[in-house]
């Protein structure tokens, strides 16, 4: 371990940081999970279920998109 | 816990390399979640899909799991302890939650490998950004880990303060 000083203080500024963030992070999630309720996990991706239209990184409207295109 | 020097630096070795190969599991993981989302194919899309479920199962976990036992292992085996320092502590919540979110998501990734294997199901259904997101946190989480286990930032936890005066007294004449 580093300095004897370092360890023997009070809780280090690095340790608060990092608990806040953690704290932060655990509040968003659980934000998300409940503000998304049946948008998030598996079920989202079932069919029947409420899988976006579209992509929002760049739907194919090409040659490409359609499954007819896609079978043989 | 006592070992041999030989079988504490094997146990080191294997923390390292399951550690930092579930990172670079994730990055390659990360690559795919790109192509999924931005390739223009749709057997290349379907592919993406199809392929991260397998290797979820047969590279994620198997690393994750490895990472957190020999992380355990290491916490027993060395003076640093589960709960002395508080960047163990980190890191082993860090690892815990990774798995535990893995471990959940491997339905997820059943259910977009369903749906790229099913031909009927359009390509805007099979594409889907959550693979990206997920394995970008995650990777933010494990560069973290790694990071904290590089530097080893100072800090005892009340526990570790309190074994420290124990080993203290125990020394002093």
């Amino acid at each position: 371990v580093t300095s004897e000083g370092s360890d023997t203080g009070g809780t280090p500024r690095w340790v608060k940081v990092f608990g806040l963030v953690a704290v932060v992070a655990v509040v968003v999630v659980v934000v998300v999970l409940i503000v998304g309720r049946g948008g998030h996990g598996p079920s989202r991706h079932s069919r029947g279920g409420d899988a976006p239209a579209g992509n929002t990184f760049g739907a194919h409207t090409g040659s490409h998109a359609g499954v007819a295109q896609e079978q043989p | 816990v006592t070992m041999p020097p030989r079988v504490r630096k094997f146990a080191l070795t294997a923390h390292v390399t399951a550690s930092v190969g579930w990172l670079g599991a994730v990055a390659a993981f990360v690559g795919l979640a790109v192509v999924g989302v931005t390739s223009p194919d749709p057997e290349t899309v379907r592919g993406v899909y199809l392929v991260m479920e397998p290797t979820a199962w047969f590279v994620l976990v198997p690393l994750a799991l490895t990472s957190l036992v020999t992380g355990l292992v290491q916490s027993l085996v060395t003076a640093w302890g589960l709960v002395r320092h508080y960047w163990v502590v980190f890191k082993l919540l860090i690892n815990v939650f990774a798995t535990l979110v893995l471990l959940l998501y491997t339905q997820t990734l059943s259910s977009l490998a369903g749906l790229a294997a099913d031909p009927n199901a359009d390509l805007s259904a099979v594409r889907s950004a959550s693979p990206l997101i997920h394995a970008g946190l995650a990777l933010v989480l494990l560069v973290v880990a790694t990071t904290l286990a590089v530097y080893k930032p100072p800090g005892l936890t009340p526990y570790g303060r309190r074994q420290q005066d124990l080993s203290r007294k125990a020394t002093q004449p």
